[in-house]
């Protein structure tokens, strides 16, 4: 069984749509929705949720104010001004460092789990599907894509199917990172655009950085050939593959508006060249 | 029957472990692949962690063997630890 992940670096450069296409394309494969804060493969995917569960990622301070002696100690150092001067915390702004609870005298402030979010397994007609909702403004997404990854793996162990594809978050941050450890292949989405290459080479250092073998894919390439070239020498001098390039089309925003994937619409410019991409990607991570 | 009563009994007392980044019972993450006793006690658990630099990994391990070595007729214990790129090192310091 093999674990691909496709991420970024950028947000929009049409991650999620490639991997509904792989979705489509791929045999005997789970899918991974690990771009928990902002979860949207769903939309094409259309999952009949069979099982569900909350998720609580972390703690955050809670005051007890019959035991509080209202010394300010906690407020002025609380480095997030999550506790106001009444001495109510912020679950919003609290960060969960619990510095405030091992600073009070009165032992008055507790750490309290809070639910971050939720986390489904669902059929599609691509087959098993993980994924998850983070709650607006809650943290721990980095543990959540953990927890979504490995329900994914599991899935794939025990019906022996042959590839898990994480759809992973754009960025370097937590949820990346744990989006990639020790997965067999990355694939890094780009456009040609100044902030596409800047992000995709912070992206591609990441994974880099784990030992992780990548190809690069440039998106809407031909919206500005020459910063699409400027990509390309970059990947040519750093040793990423190049697994294609996909051009501007149309039916890319058609097929998800009715809610498919691109590929599902039948031959043209994009689809054609995510077919490309898919068959170069599987000799990669197969071989 | 007393070697199955003993099985069952570790691998209820390592669904208590809970994996903190999850929050998910070691067993329900499955990397626990498999559990075996001999006739004289001797328990033996394969431990696969989540990832091959799983940063839990060794305090997971730890709990493993405190856990399970606490278990009355458990006479030894041994943890054989798979995918990780320290296992060697992971099981030299559990299975003293």
């Amino acid at each position: 069984m093999k674990e691909l992940t496709v991420i970024s670096g950028k947000g929009g450069t049409g991650k999620t749509s490639i991997t509904a296409s792989f979705a489509f394309l791929a045999k005997n494969r789970v899918l991974a929705d690990c771009d928990v804060d902002a979860a949207d493969l769903h939309i094409v995917t259309q999952p009949e949720i069979i099982h569900q569960e909350d998720f609580f990622g972390g703690k955050k301070a809670v005051i007890d104010l019959d035991k509080c002696s209202l010394c300010g100690i906690c407020k002025e150092n609380c480095r997030y001004s999550a506790i106001s001067s009444s001495f109510v915390v912020d679950q919003t702004a609290c960060e969960g460092c619990a510095l405030c609870h091992y600073l009070c005298p009165e032992s008055a402030i507790a750490m309290k789990e809070t639910l971050n979010g939720k986390w489904f397994i669902s059929n599609t007609r691509f087959g098993p599907m993980v994924h998850a909702n983070l709650i607006p403004g809650e943290e721990n997404s980095g543990k959540l894509v953990a927890l979504v990854r490995n329900q994914a793996k599991m899935i794939a162990e025990e019906r022996n199917m042959d590839i898990v594809i994480v759809d992973g978050a754009p960025g370097v941050g937590c949820p990346v990172i744990s989006s990639i450890t020790g997965v067999d292949h990355v694939l890094v989405v780009t456009e040609p655009t100044m902030s596409g290459l800047h992000d995709m080479k912070r992206a591609a250092e990441l994974v880099r950085n784990f030992n992780i073998p990548i190809s690069l894919v440039i998106n809407k390439w031909d919206i500005h050939p020459g910063m699409t070239l400027k990509i390309e020498e970059f990947a040519k001098s750093e040793n990423i593959s190049l697994a294609g390039k996909i051009p501007y089309d149309r039916t890319v925003t058609d097929s998800m508006v009715r809610r498919r994937t691109v590929v599902e619409e039948g031959p043209g410019p994009a689809g054609d060249a995510i077919v490309e991409v898919w068959e170069n990607l599987n000799q990669r991570i197969w071989q | 029957m007393e070697r199955e009563l003993l099985e069952n009994e570790v691998k209820t007392a390592l669904a208590k472990i809970i994996d903190p980044e999850t929050r998910l019972s070691i067993m329900r993450m499955g990397i626990i692949k498999g559990v075996s006793i001999n006739d004289v006690g001797a328990v033996t658990v394969v431990f696969r962690p989540s990832s091959p630099n799983c940063p839990m990994a060794y305090a997971l391990a730890g709990a493993i063997k405190n856990t399970i070595e606490s278990i009355p007729g458990v006479k030894s214990l041994f943890i054989a630890v798979e995918n990780f790129s320290r296992a060697k090192h992971l099981e030299e310091l559990v299975n003293v």
